[in-house]
């Protein structure tokens, strides 16, 4: 196969595929190792030089072999750290930025080209926003055009800028209908995923850290309800359910992951009828990539479409099939007065006594003490919150560090903590006593968007008690709501105050939300948010089940098809709209025009047809029947058609201005002649 | 087999793309389809599709269907473009066996006020790849093209197709066209290097075995005797006249000792010594020596310069289609 060499000096098309690929390298830092991105710079100077002729060959391939075996080595050194996803990133980056070194010929250039769309797609698997979306376009763009500078004739690199906008701006609507209605598939197969860039709550709660994310402005998910929003004080997104504590943090218990994987799929159905109409809602849960979803209690999972993505688990809670790579929609419903009991309350109960065996012997005695008082485990339980209540107790962000016997501490020296803080305390007392309690952490209220909307942050994070109650199952207790009742009936703003609120980011909008403007502001980045996770990255087949029910009404086969020839009958229309002007209308020069026009008008006014006369012949022809000053003008229009016509050639082009001017002038002289 | 097929497609061209001078191209002589880098594109948007599925990545879903689309709407600018050129032939030169000569051509635009073609058109021989696609940026309202061609015999040759092909604009689709321009090129034989051998007589085949000095001297003037002139060159009547001793001096004919003909060549093998022969004229036109070419069937009379230099090589290398026609009549 022939394959063109391309040359090195002032090639534009290499120097901007460059370009786009150190951009593209640089958007996706975080997760390449740093001499992936050295050798990244390397080579991009390389080209660079390479254009300015500083330096007049690429490097031998001997070399470049060389470096590749060395790549090759130190990926796999450190690759085994780094997780199937990044390694393989890392891979691609490092294959690409040795082949941008020695690209020669026209099939190395295609290949990187190619390579580089494909890591412009794998970027999305990292980053999501409509920021990131549009980097990665414009990089696409470049390389877009980088291609047409190499296939077309004309080097101006404005004027295939201006062709490519084009053409990307034809072909975003037929993209669009392709998207809408290309078949949205569940996941083939598991892919790697990628460790690092976790968001969120973690699996591990240390009380001090959990306070961090307070923090944190970050979105973490947001939901649309079926009908009005509930109750603020009905907003607890549970997430997760810590069992197990040691070391100073909760954990989910090994003993409780060990039942899940061998009861998956066995969870009894609710025991009570809801005697409430269940609140249905769908949630958009940013890239979190952990597993765990978020929910209020109780929850099922109320569309085929989700099932296959998430799966219910016995705590309560939902979870993920995989980790969330890319912001996930699913559809819940749930019943706020169903008790959360099912066949794993035996289970349950059992795992959930456990504490270490050593440690925070204050709080035993006191906590055995008061068990002595109160034998009822409901009075054992609101005496423990008023406890809170009224031994001084305050709510913070930035409580003190507590490294050893954190409950001793807490409960009788520092009086002062985060929600984690509260719970955690709580759960370890009534354990004490021997009532079955654990911790829940998830995310508390949230900011309406909409009448129907909610946008949870990450600033919402949450947690909360559980303990069993027999007959009742397990039952909420918050103790963070009797220390700052603010917290859950405003937020955690008005809980903590300002001063103390997102002090970590002085500079995020949230601070500015007195003042009207900048609130209006934020609350439109945010509706624009809201729309583009709901329509883009959220359009799953339950949203396109419901999209295509909305055109065509009851599903049926032959209105599919029906549909499908329509999706198709419009990018043809949509085709034919960029194509057929082109193809059809005959663009005369001006001056013809305006001769033609001068033709006809003579004709009507002498009756002499032109048919094939030479144009001077017909003029003569058809001036007795003209007056002078007529004649004078067709004479100049007929003379301007000529030399246009026989005299001109590539000079025509640079003056093209002229020739405009000219053109207009003669259309004004017809109207004068017209006029005479 | 192979054979047969190629003669089928040969002939389906033909009746498709009919033989002319110049071509207009439109849908009946253009074939389009993805190139190679168009197909590996598409396999890039099945793995981007995937990808995205798997991940159950919208983005990556919106930025396939976006290469998909960006690759539709490209197949109609392929053709839209490549379907706007006009590609006139220019009758080729004559040339020489075994060496490469060039065929010109001009592309233009059918219809620049509607549609100016760019991009850059590749030309090569259909079916032979002795040389590599010339390309040809079309950056001028109308730009002359040529690609070396070359044949390894003599005689009269028919112009092979010519395969066009375009990229433009993003390379995705290939467009081409095989066009058959309809010209003959002239091949002379291949100079062969040797001695220049003229002969003074032409050699007709009745009058072998004759001596060639004789019948060739003509008079020309009379000089004094010197001692060292032959006596056979004495003027004996103007001695009896005038008792002078006078020698007559003689002046070898231009067109008698000046004759190319098979007797000047070395070689046995009728196609080495045509290949001598050619060699010969290029080298006599060189020096500007007279010369003609008797050859069997063929005759020339004695001349000079470039357009007699092309009469004989142009003999040369029709050479056996007169012996046939001799053969034959």
């Amino acid at each position: 196969m022939y394959s063109p060499t391309m040359p090195l000096a002032q090639h534009r098309a290499s120097l901007l595929v460059a370009s786009a690929f150190s951009l593209l390298t640089f958007s996706m830092i975080t997760q390449l190792m740093s001499w992936v991105v050295i050798l990244n710079v390397c080579c991009v100077v390389v080209r660079f030089s390479l254009y300015y002729g500083w330096y007049n060959a690429p490097p031998e391939t001997r070399t470049i072999n060389l470096l590749a075996i060395l790549s090759v080595l130190a990926l796999g050194w450190f690759g085994l750290q780094l997780g199937l996803l990044a390694s393989m990133l890392n891979l691609l980056i490092t294959a690409c930025s040795l082949k941008l070194m020695i690209m020669r010929s026209q099939r190395d250039y295609l290949q990187l080209i190619l390579s580089l769309i494909f890591l412009s797609g794998c970027g999305y698997i990292f980053e999501q926003s409509i920021a990131y979306v549009a980097l990665y376009s414009f990089i696409v763009v470049i390389i877009l055009i980088s291609l047409a500078l190499q296939y077309s004739s004309n080097e101006s690199i404005r004027i295939q800028s201006l062709f490519l906008c084009k053409l990307c701006a034809q072909s975003a609507p037929i993209a669009v209908i392709l998207f809408v209605f290309f078949p949205q598939l569940p996941p083939l197969w598991k892919m790697p995923t990628s460790e690092d860039g976790k968001t969120g709550i973690s699996d591990t709660v240390k009380p001090g850290d959990f306070a961090n994310l307070g923090q944190s402005t970050d979105l973490a998910f947001r939901v649309r309800f079926n009908s009005s929003i509930p109750d603020r004080e009905d907003l607890y997104w549970r997430a997760l359910v810590l069992e197990h504590f040691e070391n100073e943090e909760w954990t989910v218990s090994s003993r409780r992951k060990a039942f899940e994987q061998q009861n998956i799929n066995r969870i009894s159905a609710p025991t009570f009828a809801p005697n409430a109409a269940p609140w249905n809602y769908r949630v958009f849960a940013e890239a979190s990539r952990q597993n765990w979803l978020f929910t209020l209690d109780v929850p099922t999972i109320a569309s085929e479409t989700s099932k296959q993505k998430i799966r219910a688990t016995h705590t309560f809670t939902m979870e993920a099939k995989q980790p969330l790579m890319s912001a996930m929609a699913y559809d819940i419903a749930s019943s706020p007065n169903m008790l959360l009991v099912n066949n794993s309350n035996q289970f349950d109960t059992a795992i959930n006594l456990q504490l270490p065996e050593f440690g925070n012997n204050k709080t035993r005695e006191w906590a055995q003490t008061l068990r002595a008082k109160y034998k009822d485990n409901a009075a054992f339980i609101s005496a423990v919150l008023t406890y809170f209540a009224n031994e001084g107790f305050s709510y913070t962000l930035q409580p003190p560090l507590m490294p050893k016997n954190s409950v001793d501490t807490f409960l009788f020296d520092a009086k002062k903590g985060f929600c984690a803080h509260y719970a955690s305390a709580m759960t370890y007392v009534l354990r004490i006593a021997g009532i079955p309690a654990r911790m829940v952490v998830g995310y508390h209220g949230g900011e309406s968007l909409q009448d129907n909307v909610v946008s949870i942050y990450q600033y919402d994070a949450h947690a909360w008690v559980e303990a069993w109650q027999d007959g009742k199952g397990w039952l909420r207790y918050d103790p963070t709501s009797v220390v700052a009742p603010d917290r859950l009936t405003f937020g955690l703003e008005q809980a903590v105050g300002n001063s103390e609120f997102l002090s970590d980011a002085p500079i995020s909008l949230k601070h500015f939300e007195h003042i009207a403007l900048l609130n209006e502001l934020r609350l439109l980045l945010s509706s624009a948010d809201y729309l583009w996770t709901q329509w883009v990255i959220g359009y799953d087949q339950k949203q396109q089940y419901d999209l295509f029910k909305r055109l065509i009404g009851k599903f049926s086969f032959k209105k599919l098809v029906f549909l499908v020839l329509a999706a198709l009958a419009s990018i043809a229309i949509l085709l034919v709209l960029f194509f057929l002007p082109s193809l059809i209308t005959k663009h005369h020069s001006p001056v013809l025009q305006t001769y033609l026009k001068t033709v006809r008008w003579l004709e009507n006014e002498s009756g002499i047809k032109r048919r094939n006369m030479p144009p001077h012949t017909f003029l003569n022809a058809v001036s007795p029947q003209i007056n002078e000053q007529q004649h004078k003008y067709a004479k100049t229009i007929t003379d301007a058609f000529i030399f246009e016509t026989y005299n001109s050639n590539d000079s025509e082009l640079e003056n093209k201005k002229h020739s405009r001017r000219r053109a207009k002038k003669l259309k004004a002289l017809f109207n004068k002649m017209k006029r005479c | 087999m192979r054979n047969w097929l190629a003669n089928k497609i040969s002939g389906w061209l033909k009746k498709r793309i009919p033989p002319a001078k110049e071509h207009r191209l439109s849908h009946q002589k253009i074939f389009i389809f993805p190139s190679r880098f168009g197909t590996w594109y598409l396999v890039l948007c099945a793995l981007l599709f995937v990808l995205a599925t798997n991940y159950q990545n919208n983005l990556m879903r919106l930025l396939c269907t976006f290469l998909l689309a960006l690759f539709l709407l490209h197949l109609f600018l392929s053709y839209i473009n490549f379907a706007s050129l006009y590609v006139k032939s220019i009758a080729p030169k004559p040339m020489f066996a075994e060496q490469a000569g060039l065929f010109q051509y001009l592309i233009s635009s059918k219809n620049p006020d509607k549609h100016k073609a760019q991009g850059i058109v590749y030309a090569s021989w259909w079916r032979d790849s002795t040389f590599d696609p010339v390309g040809k940026v079309l950056d001028q309202p109308t730009s002359k093209a040529d690609i070396p061609l070359k044949f390894s015999h003599r005689g009269l040759h028919k112009l092979g197709r010519l395969t066009l092909r375009s990229d433009y604009p993003l390379g995705m689709f290939k467009c081409w066209t095989h066009l058959d321009f309809e010209h003959e090129v002239l091949v002379y034989p291949r100079p062969r290097q040797c001695k220049i051998s003229l002969h003074s007589a032409p050699l007709s085949p009745g009058e072998k075995g004759r001596t060639n000095k004789q019948g060739y001297e003509e008079f020309h003037s009379l000089k004094p005797f010197q001692e060292t002139d032959p006596l056979s060159n004495v003027a004996w009547k103007q001695m009896a006249k005038n008792n002078l001793w006078m020698v007559k001096t003689f002046e070898q004919d231009s067109d008698s000792a000046n004759w190319l003909s098979f007797d000047s060549t070395s070689h046995q093998n009728t196609e080495q010594k045509l290949e001598e022969l050619a060699f010969q004229i290029i080298e006599l036109t060189k020096q500007n020596t007279t010369f003609g070419l008797m050859i069997p069937g063929v005759s020339i009379e004695p001349n000079k310069g470039d357009g007699h230099m092309h009469a004989c090589l142009k003999e040369l290398a029709m050479y056996s289609n007169h012996l046939r026609s001799i053969s034959t009549s």
